[in-house]
C-alpha cells in the first residue's frame, strides 16, 4: 500500500499547526512583555510557534490548491522494504533494552548478528567475523585507547 | 607571523597530523561507498573529534570533509554510481573513459589531479579573502549579527530540495530546539520538561548523528531491499596523468576551480551545483566540446575541480560571518562551536592561531588527499565493493558508540535513536535534515542578537531597517527565501 503526498501533507500540516500552537501555549507561560531588558524569555519561542503554525497553514493551503499534482507523488510506508526498516527499528529498540540487561558488548553482538540476518546475509562465517572484528575494533579504539566506560549489565553493576 | 608559527605548531603535532591523515582516509572511504555521504561521515566521527586536544579534532573533520568530496568520484568513475551528489557530473565522462575507452586508471588519475588542484586553489582563495572579509565584518554589531543569522537561515530554501515550506518548518523546528534549556539572556529555564538532562539545552551531537547517520542507515536498508549493488573488477593501470593530458586540462582546471570557489562562497549552494556549472562551462569553452560525454578528460577535470573547490570557498562565510552554506559546513561550524571557537569576525582577532591552523589543515588535507589518491587508489577501488550487509551493521554500531562516548550518557543514545526514527520519516516526507541542523546551530545566535538589538534600541524595531548593512542582509534573506518562487515566476515569463 502506498500513500500519496497530498494525504501526507495534510497530516504534516495538521500536526505542524498543533505543534506550533503547543509551542505558543508553552511559551506563553514565560513573560512575553518588553522591558528595559528586552523582550521576555517567551517572546522568541512564541514567535517561532506562530511562524510554525503559519507555515503549516501555508502547507495545507498549498497542498489543497495543488492536490492533483501532489497525488501523483507516492510516499511508500507499507511496502516490504519499509517493513524491513520497521523491523530494524524494532531491533534497535530491543538493543536499547538489552544494553541495560546484558551490557554493551553482548547486546552489540546480538544486534550485529540480527541486522546482518535482516539484510539476508546467510554466510555464518562472515557474520561471525564481522561481529568479532567490529567489537574488537570498538574495544581497542573506545575502550582501550579512549578509556570509554561502555554501559554494563545491571546485574553486574 | 607569530600566529602562523603557533598554528604550524598546532598542526604539526604528530597526533593532530595523524588525525588529519586518518580523516582524509576515512573521508575517501565514506565518499567512495555509494549510500554513505559526506554528512554521514562527519556526523559519525563528530564525537571522536573531541577526544583530541585543541584543534586536532577539527583537523580530522577537515580531512573527512575534503576526502569525502573526492571519494565520491571513485565510484562515479568505476560504477557510474556517484558516492556523493557532487560527483554526478563526473559520471558523464569518467565512466565512459573507464569502460568504453578502457582507461580507468587515467580517469581516476585525472579526477585525483583535478580534485587536488581545486581543493588547493580554493584554500589559497580562503587564505587570501577570509581575513579581508573578517576585517569588514568586525564592524558588525548585534543587529547585523541578527540579520546575518536570518540570512544564514534563509538558505534552508536552497538546501530543501523537496519542499521549501517543509524546509522552513524544519528550520523553525531546529530554532525551537535551540531554545530548550537555560535562556542565555535572562537565565530562565525553558521547555526542559523538568528534567536535568535538558537543562544545558538539547544535545546537538545525538540529533546530528541521528538525522544524518542513523536515519540514512534506515534509508539504505530500505534501498537495499530493491537494489543489489553492482561490483567492479577493473584493472587499474597507469594513474599519473601524462603531460599531454595536463596541458589539455590546465585551463579547465583553473576555470573550474574559480567557479567552484565562487559557488562555494554562496550559502545554500554546494558541490553538485559547482560541478555541473563547471562542466557546462568547460564544454562551452573547450576545443573538444563534441567529445564531452564520451570520456573527455576536460569533462572529468571540470566536474572534480569544481566540486572540490567548493570546500575552501564554503569556509569563507563560515569562518568570517558564521553562516554555514550547507549541511556539511553546518556540522563543521557546530564542531568549531563545541571546541569553543565561535565562527565570525572576532575569531580572527581572538583566536587567530586557530584560524591559521584551519587554513593550514585544509591545505594539508588537500595535499594528503592527492598523495593518497595516487598511491592508495587500488585500495579504495576495493572499498567500493564492500557489501552493504557488512557495512550497515558496522555503521549502526558506530552511531551508538559515537553518541555514547561523547558524554558517556545512554540518554544521548536514546535521543539519537528517536532523532533517527523521526529523521527517516521526515526524509520520506520531503523534509531537509540540513534545515533542522542549521536551525539548531543558528538558533542561539539569532535569538541572542535579536534580544540584544532590541535592548540597544529600547524595544524599537526600527533598528533592523535603519542600519544599512542590517537592512542589506535582511533584504538578501528575503530574496533568498523567495528565490524558488522568483525562479518559477521567471520560467513562466
Amino acid at each position: 500500500m502506498m500513500n500519496n503526498m497530498t494525504i501526507c501533507n495534510y497530516i504534516v500540516g495538521f500536526l505542524g499547526t498543533i505543534i506550533g500552537g503547543m509551542i505558543m501555549h508553552a511559551s506563553a507561560a514565560f513573560s512575553l512583555a518588553f522591558t528595559e531588558n528586552g523582550p521576555g524569555p517567551g517572546f522568541w519561542p512564541f514567535s517561532l510557534g506562530c511562524a510554525m503554525a503559519a507555515a503549516a497553514v501555508v502547507l495545507l493551503i498549498y497542498t489543497f490548491s495543488n492536490r492533483a499534482d501532489l497525488s501523483g507523488q507516492k510516499v511508500t510506508l507499507t511496502t516490504a522494504a519499509n517493513k524491513r526498516v520497521y523491523m530494524m527499528m524494532g531491533l534497535v529498540v530491543l538493543f536499547c533494552v538489552l544494553i541495560n540487561l546484558l551490557g554493551f558488548y553482548p547486546a552489540s553482538a546480538v544486534l550485529i548478528v540480527a541486522v546482518m540476518r535482516l539484510l539476508d546475509c546467510k554466510d555464518v562465517k562472515g557474520i561471525a567475523l564481522t561481529t568479532v572484528l567490529t567489537l574488537v575494533f570498538i574495544y581497542l579504539v573506545f575502550g582501550f585507547l579512549l578509556h570509554t566506560q561502555m554501559p554494563q549489565s545491571i546485574f553486574l553493576s | 607571523m607569530t600566529d602562523i608559527l603557533s598554528a604550524l605548531n598546532m598542526v604539526l603535532v604528530p597526533l593532530n597530523l595523524l588525525g588529519l591523515i586518518a580523516g582524509v582516509l576515512v573521508g575517501i572511504a565514506f565518499g567512495c561507498m555509494p549510500g554513505l555521504s559526506v554528512n554521514m561521515g562527519l556526523a559519525l566521527l563528530f564525537p571522536l573529534a573531541f577526544t583530541f586536544h585543541g584543534i586536532g579534532g577539527i583537523l580530522m573533520l577537515l580531512g573527512i570533509y575534503c576526502g569525502a568530496i573526492y571519494g565520491g568520484s571513485i565510484s562515479a568513475i568505476l560504477l557510474k554510481t556517484p558516492g556523493t551528489p557532487a560527483s554526478v557530473a563526473t559520471t558523464l565522462d569518467g565512466y565512459p573513459m573507464a569502460t568504453k575507452l578502457r582507461q580507468p586508471g587515467r580517469a581516476l588519475g585525472l579526477s585525483t589531479l583535478a580534485s587536488t588542484f581545486g581543493g588547493i586553489f580554493s584554500t589559497v582563495c580562503l587564505i587570501l579573502l577570509a581575513p579581508q572579509l573578517a576585517k569588514v565584518a568586525l564592524q558588525f554589531s548585534k543587529p547585523e549579527y541578527f540579520a546575518l543569522a536570518i540570512f544564514g537561515l534563509s538558505i534552508i530554501t536552497s538546501v530543501s530540495s523537496g519542499s521549501v515550506i517543509k524546509g522552513i518548518m524544519g528550520g523553525l523546528l531546529g530554532l525551537f530546539l535551540a531554545t530548550v534549556g537555560i535562556d542565555a539572556m535572562t537565565g530562565t529555564i525553558r521547555f526542559t520538561l523538568d528534567t536535568t538532562y535538558l537543562l544545558g539545552g538539547v544535545s546537538f551531537i545525538p540529533i546530528l548523528i541521528g538525522v544524518f547517520a542513523f536515519a540514512q542507515v534506515l534509508g539504505s536498508i530500505e534501498d537495499y531491499y530493491h537494489n543489489e549493488r553492482s561490483e567492479q573488477h577493473m584493472v587499474i593501470d597507469r594513474l599519473l596523468p601524462s603531460l599531454a593530458d595536463i596541458k589539455r586540462v590546465f585551463v579547465t582546471l583553473v576555470r573550474s576551480s574559480f567557479i567552484g570557489t565562487f559557488i562555494g562562497c554562496v550559502p545554500g549552494t554546494g558541490g553538485d551545483i559547482a560541478s555541473f556549472v563547471s562542466y557546462d562551462q568547460a564544454k562551452r569553452w573547450s576545443k573538444h566540446g563534441a567529445n564531452f560525454g564520451n570520456g573527455e578528460p576536460e569533462g572529468i577535470c571540470a566536474s572534480e575541480a569544481g566540486n572540490n573547490a567548493v570546500s575552501g570557498g564554503a569556509f569563507i562565510p563560515v569562518l568570517t560571518l558564521g553562516i554555514p552554506g550547507d549541511g556539511a559546513t553546518a556540522i563543521m561550524m557546530g564542531a568549531l562551536m563545541v571546541q569553543g571557537l565561535q565562527p565570525g569576525p572576532l575569531l580572527f582577532v581572538e583566536k587567530a592561531p586557530d584560524v591559521y591552523a584551519i587554513f593550514i589543515g585544509l591545505l594539508l588535507a588537500n595535499i594528503i588527499m592527492g598523495i593518497m589518491g595516487f598511491s592508495l587508489i587500488r585500495l579504495f577501488t576495493k572499498v567500493v565493493n564492500v557489501p552493504l550487509h557488512i557495512l550497515l551493521p558496522i555503521i549502526v554500531m558506530m552511531t551508538f558508540v559515537g553518541t555514547y562516548s561523547y558524554n558517556n550518557s545512554l540518554n544521548d543514545v536514546y535521543l539519537m535513536v528517536v532523532s533517527g526514527f523521526i529523521g527517516y520519516f521526515l526524509n520520506k516526507l520531503g523534509f531537509s535534515m540540513s534545515a533542522i541542523i542549521i536551525g539548531i546551530i543558528l538558533g542561539g545566535m539569532a535569538e541572542q542578537n535579536f534580544v540584544g538589538s532590541l535592548i540597544m534600541s529600547d524595544g524599537n524595531f526600527n533598528i533592523f531597517y535603519t542600519r544599512p548593512l542590517c537592512l542589506f542582509f535582511l533584504a538578501a534573506a528575503v530574496l533568498s527565501l523567495l528565490s524558488p518562487f522568483i525562479g518559477k515566476l521567471f520560467k513562466k515569463l
